[in-house]
């Protein structure tokens, strides 16, 4: 009797799922039920936009890089803070490994989103116009991805799919990334998007596309290796579509760019990517920059971290009547909010971000030849305000960073004219006097050459990522600058003959060897 | 066929014979101890061959009707059993000979009891009266240095800090993966030992080897330790009382500067101008440290009768940590019930154990914002530790000590930071005789773990250069288990020499897990606090979160040992394993084991050994596993990602992504080991103990590999790859040196060596993955801070590290490349050639080469107890991080620094060591007095309202003997990356104790 009983609990038991090993699935959605909605669909192919804001921090990398491996921006050792293990120095002086957390953060972080574009690519078999219209649109971002790494690594894997990718690719050539970005762009921008609704500055657009192959011809002998005139016509052809847009103009007031309540809707943004200090976080350039001290300049929530500088001959560049001079740098005595001085309880003097910061690092030796005062770093160098510091800054600001925008491109077109015909046309000078103007600048005497345009197009488009591209293509990205050319301190470390492309990351190289190969 | 059974009738024939012809007689006696000469009580007298008995009374006098030529059997726990043929005499006066091993004890094994004289695994048995007593704020802390080859440490003296224990060092990487051994309570597998009052356990059996532990299949691989807690015994009812204090102290301080030493630093390095005089003189570490006082009290009560028993306790232990305010309350109530029903057939156990805790908690670990000790260390020793008006001095607005600088006081007395649990623990068996030796067993058990999670900041804290707006955080986990067990056992003996014990069994076993979860900034009122999260106005996206996950594990399991006449052993087991948790192309796993034994003195050719009471050999493999992963790896699943505005709409929508490379084929990290193992006892075991020879390979060791960017997504994928070694030899021998009246001295020495090396890397590994024993600290970030390095053929716990080469004439600190040339980093990060792994070299290794625990046990005038045990590792190295950290005079003149800074000052280095050298390797060699304590009990016989009273005075950590120059030489051994002395670690105390309990 009882024994039956027994029994009767084991059958119960075992019929109730005695090998059951199903997984129930609680917080997320398996992949196999993914989209559940039709409002889940709609948006779907949007996370392919996810990787981007990762790129602008030490997640990703991407900007800190184009910014510190440039003349523009200095990480300078201040004391015991910003050494950092020496990965800023890396950057700074050119003398980066294959395992920099730089180099290894940005192959990582581009590859991932063109793995997610790649992978919503793979599941999109219609095609219906709707359905053709998403495939431009992600097509698109994940050229913007694949840009920015074959711009920075060189020879890469030009993988098109996910689901069906090789477990261990080998990189292509640069050359034939070129062509593959250019036609994939060519075929895809009139099936985009146009940002006459403004709303689509925030996403792969008709004329982020635009701006995009414009940018690719502009820098295409770079990428294949060899002078092309055609390159720097197709340059003015894109640029020239972009400016007959009516509905893209220049600010009158530059500054009109950075600030939140102006910037998303500027006639002149073509494309950005769009920060929140809450729900989309991931820009701290004010952080990285600012003084501990500005946190009282700008009665911010949180303290900023004392960092990056701006290089004394970038700065230097600015006349100082400059309305960008101001306008980008926070530099000179300091003052908090109301108005007040902020006094260095150290030196009982008023604070200064003294632009003449003087070597990128604080080491005994250096500290001997000027003495221990002079390396006190804590106040050197200017800092970057050029992105609004609002009251109440957090940690993460609320920016729309400007990837492309209409005074990139009038210098693209200008630049293109100069390498095509030696000089600017008259329409394109009309569009660059008014970059000039608006910054209360006249003119330079010589007008505007291949010799100045790299400083023109610097100082308008300082903090802007473009500085490393632009150096590269004019050739000083790889001799000696500031840091690295100055001769009064210890040792001139030479220049490796390799900095133009990154290598390809040891935490790549040493899971798949196939990187090492020649680029088919 | 035929013979055999004329020979049972001849038996039956004399049998009978014996029956009609016996005679009859009254016999009485004394039973005595033989060394001592007392009369012992409660001593089983059973004429042989039946179950007609009696036992002795209060004056070890007893009485028994037999016949004569029978014979008697009198048997004592502690004594060796004595048998006396009767010849008619009417007194039989005995005295037994103490016997020092019960080797008919029974041990635990998975799903069943053994025999201690018939193991054929390597088991560590640990009886309630050999457990450490004292300040313990962790029941595992009660067996350190009891069982070799299991290793408990406790990183420092946090009170709500759990110890960890590594049997036979650990098997897989630990930090991706649970090293820890699976916990068995009563029966329930993966129960949390913090659920068991010391005072409640009546026994720990430790599973070793991989033959033991592989009935519990995929969950075995790093051992098993079972815990059984008491049961009531038929009898009158027993009451116990207990209570001990405890008053801790540190240990240990560590040398910063003092105020005086700090000016003079100034002085005499001309660096006056530069610093700032905060205008006090504060030792920061007396600040946040206090001689903390540790309550605990235990009440139990147990008994009953034949049918049912019962055991009932309740515990509150009240420890205070030596930081202030950090301290964990524990309160334990247990009951145990088991009840004989059927004519005795069906036995039914019930036990119920509710914890409640509370923990005050101290964050440590790092070099953040509210980390305690660095903020300690770091602060200027010229700081003010309050204002003129009595507030906490915050940081001002002036000064600039630097990023993070924080005061431990604001953090330790404004900030609240606090976990509390309720924990509940049901079990329920019914164990049914089904025949003679066949018993069929169905066992459920509910586990349930809730944890709520508050921290508040009011605002003002982080103040500094404006204003610290405060932060709320409030969460709340539920935790739950239910396990389903059915077995069948069969165990019997056939012709009175073929001993066979079988079990089959199933196991079904549920996880969940939920969490919901708030957080907010820029609170309103510092009296509100979390208990008002509306008083908070900065609540963001991803801000309120919650998230919920289950598996669910299934066993298939069975078990033979058979033995011949307990001279020769044969076993194995089988156990097949399935876990919601593996992926899709490996969902089932085979465990199985086999074993063989060799009772050599059971032998006849030995029975001429009375000097040898037991030499047994013998030999075991096993394969077991680790599946200690989180659930869902094996998938790809949609999370919750961006939020985004919806061009189309003008919303914000929410965009869902995966957030993890998937692998199907995830499973288990697996375990095989062989085990060699003798066991030996002299002169009636007064002399005994065992030497086990161990062998483990881990093979598919689970982690967070590497993979290839692209194609995947995600640069790290969790997976099985590579294998590793342990090898190891652990010794014990008991003896009881002294045992007379006057005095009583038992010693064990155990002493145990692990090596562990990986052997090989796999499909996954990458060198990435290879980096271990990370450091961290201001200015210390980054891809090369790692002070170890494993790679394939090299020992676990290698130190990897540059080699140091003084300071050069410009102040720079050098190092020496691989071509032995000196480099100043500096110089190296500018010309691109930075120091890099082929610089470094094998500086040390932090695995100890041996383990020594030697315990003394004395008895005086039976009154008077002294209990001691010494504990040493010996050979380890350890990398003095905090050394390193505080020794870089940068830090200057804002942060605080140790006195050995002045040595580097004095050579010109004017920096911070920021790349791990040589430079400090310490010895980290030493021996620990754990435990000392002085008893003194009262037995009260004929007293009808107290059995016993105890009184007893302990020390915890004691005494210290090292050369290691940091605060305590011994660091927590876990995993693959030990043994690096960060500055973030909870100090270790010193504790006396006084305790008294008695028994009703």
């Amino acid at each position: 009797m009882k024994i039956k009983f027994l029994y009767s609990i084991i059958l119960i038991a075992f019929a109730a799922g005695c090998t059951n090993l199903d997984e129930t699935i609680y917080s997320g959605i398996d992949e196999s039920e993914y989209p559940q909605t039709d409002a889940q669909a709609a948006v779907s192919h949007l996370s392919s936009y996810d990787a981007l804001a990762d790129l602008f921090d030490d997640g990703g990398y991407w900007y800190l890089t184009q910014e510190i491996t440039s003349d523009e921006l200095v990480a300078p050792t201040r004391a015991a803070d910003w050494y950092d293990g020496g990965k800023w120095l890396e950057l700074q002086y050119h003398s980066w490994s294959n395992s920099a957390d730089a180099v290894q953060n940005m192959w990582n972080k581009l590859f991932e989103g063109i793995a997610e574009a790649n992978s919503i690519l793979d599941k999109i078999v219609s095609t219906e116009e709707a359905a053709l219209k998403i495939r431009a649109e992600v097509e698109t971002i994940r050229s913007l991805y694949y840009f920015w790494l074959f711009d920075n690594y060189g020879d890469v894997p030009y993988l098109t799919t996910y689901f069906s990718a090789p477990e261990q690719p080998f990189r292509n050539k640069r050359a034939d990334i070129f062509d593959s970005l250019t036609t994939t762009l060519e075929e895809n921008y009139q099936l985009l998007n146009s940002i006459e609704n403004p709303t689509y500055k925030n996403y792969a657009s008709k004329e982020m596309a635009l701006a995009l192959l414009a940018k690719l011809y502009l820098n295409g002998s770079v990428y294949t290796g060899s002078a092309n005139n055609a390159f720097y016509e197709k340059t003015i052809q894109y640029c020239n579509e972009l400016l007959s847009l009516g509905y893209l103009s220049l600010e009158d007031d530059v500054m009109n760019l950075f600030r939140i309540a102006t910037s998303g809707q500027s006639p002149e943004m073509i494309y950005s990517v769009p920060f929140e200090e809450t729900s989309k976080k991931g820009f701290r350039l004010h952080m990285r920059s600012l003084g501990y001290i500005s946190k009282r300049t700008f009665n911010m929530t949180d303290q900023p971290w004392n960092g990056l500088a701006v290089i004394p001959t970038f700065f230097a560049k600015y006349e100082e009547n400059d309305v960008r001079r101001d306008g980008y740098f926070l530099h000179g005595p300091q003052f908090d909010y109301q108005g007040a001085p902020i006094i260095d309880e150290k030196s009982g003097k008023q604070a200064d971000f003294n632009p003449n910061i003087k070597i990128p690092e604080m080491t005994t030796a250096n500290m001997q030849i000027d003495g221990i005062e002079s390396f006190n770093m804590t106040f050197d160098g200017a800092r970057v305000k050029k992105y609004e510091i609002y009251a109440a800054a957090k940690e993460n600001l609320t920016v729309n960073f400007p990837v492309f925008r209409l005074a990139d491109v009038v210098f693209m077109k200008a630049e293109a004219e100069l390498r095509l015909n030696g000089s600017v046309s008259a329409e394109t000078m009309t569009y660059v006097n008014k970059i000039w103007s608006r910054a209360n600048q006249t003119p330079p005497a010589e007008g505007l050459t291949l010799n100045n345009i790299l400083d023109e197009r610097g100082k308008e488009l300082f903090g802007e990522g473009h500085r490393r591209n632009d150096m590269i293509r004019f050739g000083t990205f790889d001799q000696p600058f500031w840091g690295m050319g100055q001769t009064d301190m210890t040792g001139v470390p030479t220049p490796n003959d390799i900095q133009n492309v990154f290598p390809i990351p040891l935490s790549a190289i040493s899971s798949n060897p196939n990187l090492e190969a020649a680029p088919q | 066929m035929k013979k055999r059974i004329q020979i049972y009738l001849v038996l039956l024939v004399m049998g009978i014979s014996q029956m009609a012809f016996a005679q009859s007689v009254s016999i009485s006696g004394t039973v005595t101890d033989q060394t001592t000469g007392e009369s012992l009580i409660g001593v089983s007298i059973v004429i042989k061959g039946t179950t007609i008995g009696t036992a002795t009374d209060f004056d070890g006098n007893y009485k028994i009707e037999a016949q004569v030529g029978s014979t008697l059997v009198y048997s004592f726990i502690g004594y060796k059993t004595f048998e006396q043929q009767i010849t008619g005499e009417q007194v039989v006066n005995v005295a037994l000979e103490s016997e020092y091993e019960q080797l008919d004890e029974l041990i635990v094994i998975g799903y069943g009891v053994q025999r201690k004289t018939d193991k054929t695994g390597a088991v560590s048995h640990i009886t309630a009266d050999e457990l450490s007593t004292g300040a313990l704020t962790d029941p595992l802390q009660t067996i350190v240095g009891k069982a070799s080859g299991v290793v408990v440490t406790k990183g420092g003296g946090n009170p709500t800090d759990d110890a960890k224990i590594k049997i036979r060092g650990s098997a897989g990487i630990s930090g991706a993966t649970n090293t820890n051994p699976l916990y068995v309570i009563d029966g329930v597998p993966g129960a949390d030992p913090n659920m068991v009052a010391p005072g409640d356990i009546e026994s720990f059996n430790i599973l070793k080897d991989a033959a033991s532990t592989a009935i519990y299949g995929s969950q075995g691989a790093n051992g098993v330790i079972i815990i059984t807690t008491k049961s009531g015994k038929s009898g009158a009812s027993t009451l116990s009382v207990s209570s001990t204090t405890s008053v801790n102290q540190l240990a240990n301080k560590i040398d910063l500067l003092s105020a005086q030493q700090y000016k003079e630093y100034a002085t005499k390095y001309e660096l006056d101008n530069i610093f700032v005089d905060g205008g006090a003189e504060t030792d920061w570490q007396d600040e946040i440290y206090r001689t903390a006082i540790s309550q605990q009290y235990n009440i139990s009560l147990s008994g009953g009768n034949e049918q049912s028993t019962y055991y009932a306790s309740v515990s509150n232990q009240d420890n205070e940590g030596i930081i202030n305010n950090s301290s964990r309350n524990r309160t334990i109530g247990t009951l145990n019930v088991s009840h004989k029903a059927l004519n005795n057939k069906l036995t039914i156990k019930g036990g119920i154990n509710v914890t409640f805790e509370e923990d005050h908690l101290v964050q440590l670990g790092s070099n953040s914002r509210d980390d305690i000790i660095y903020q300690t260390y770091r602060r200027n020793p010229t700081d003010p530790t309050h204002n003129e008006d009595g507030s906490i001095a915050y940081q001002r607005l002036n000064d600039n000590r630097g990023f993070d600088y924080i005061n431990p006081l604001g953090i330790l007395n404004d900030e609240t930071r606090l976990d509390q649990r309720k924990k509940m623990l049901g079990n329920l068996s019914l164990n049914y005789e089904i025949a003679k030796g066949l018993n069929f067993k169905i066992a459920s058990s509910y586990l349930s773990s809730d944890k709520e999670y508050t921290y508040f900041r009011p605002t003002g804290i982080y103040a500094g250069q404006g204003n610290d707006s405060g932060e709320g955080q409030r969460y709340y986990e539920v935790r739950t288990q239910k396990t389903l067990e059915a077995t069948l056992n069969y165990n019997t003996t056939i012709s009175e020499v073929h001993n066979l014990d079988a079990v089959a069994g199933y196991s079904w076993q549920e996880n969940d897990f939920s969490k919901f979860g708030l957080n907010a900034r820029n609170s309103q009122s510092a009296t509100v606090g979390t208990d008002n999260m509306k008083s908070f106005l900065d609540l963001q996206y991803g801000d309120a979160s919650s998230e919920a996950n289950m598996s669910r594990l299934i066993g298939f399991f069975g078990r033979f040992a058979y033995n011949y006449d307990n001279k020769y052993y044969i076993g194995g087991s089988l156990r097949a394993d399935g876990s919601s948790k593996f992926g899709e192309n490996n969902k089932w796993g085979i465990f199985p084991t086999a074993s063989l034994g060799w009772n050599v003195q059971n032998e006849s050719f030995m029975s001429d050994a009375d000097w040898l009471s037991q030499f047994k050999i013998r030999a075991s493999y096993g394969v077991s596993g680790n599946q200690s992963f989180g659930s869902y790896f094996s998938r790809s699943v949609f999370d919750p990602g961006d939020v985004v505005t919806d061009p189309i709409s003008g919303n914000p929508v929410l965009v869902w992504s995966t957030q993890r490379n998937a692998n199907p084929n995830l499973q288990w990290e697996q375990t095989a080991e062989y085990n060699l193992g003798i066991d030996y006892g002299f002169f009636s075991s007064r002399i005994s103990g065992s030497l086990e020879l161990y062998s483990k390979n881990t093979t598919n060791m689970l982690n967070e590999y590497s993979v290839p960017v692209p194609p995947n997504k995600y640069p790290k994928t969790w997976a099985n790859s590579g294998s590793m070694t342990n090898k190891g030899v652990e010794f014990y021998v008991t003896a009881h040196v002294v045992d007379s009246k006057a005095m009583s001295w038992k010693t064990t020495l155990g002493a145990s060596r692990n090596i562990g090396k990986i052997t090989d890397l796999g499909e996954f590994w990458t060198e990435n993955d290879s980096k271990q024993g990370w450091i961290s600290g201001q200015g210390i970030v980054g891809g090369d801070n790692w002070t170890m390095f494993v790679d394939s053929g090299q020992g676990i716990g290698d130190f990897f590290l540059y080699e140091f080469a003084g300071i050069d004439d410009k102040g720079d600190a050098l190092y020496l490349n691989k071509v032995k040339e000196k480099e100043t980093e500096p110089d190296s990060v500018k010309a691109g050639k930075m120091l890099t792994i082929e610089d470094r070299y094998i500086a040390g290794n932090a695995t100890p080469d041996v383990e020594l625990s030697w315990s003394n046990n004395f008895v005086f005038f039976d009154n008077w107890t002294l209990d001691f045990s010494f504990r040493g590792l010996f050979g380890q190295q350890v990398y003095n991080h905090t050394r390193a950290y505080f020794s870089s005079p940068i830090f200057f003149p804002d942060a605080n620094i140790m006195e050995s800074a002045t040595k580097y000052m004095d050579e010109g280095f004017f920096g911070q060591f920021t790349v791990p050298s040589d430079e400090f390797i310490e010895d980290a060699s030493f021996v620990r007095l754990d435990y000392l304590a002085l008893g003194y009990n009262i037995n009260f016989k004929n007293n009808d309202y107290i059995k016993s009273l105890k009184l007893s005075l302990m020390g915890n950590n004691l005494l210290m003997f090292t050369n290691y120059s940091g605060a305590d030489p011994e660091m927590t051994i876990d995993g693959l990356g030990y043994g690096v002395d960060t500055f973030s670690l909870y100090p270790k105390s010193r504790t006396v104790s006084f305790g008294i309990s008695a028994t009703f």
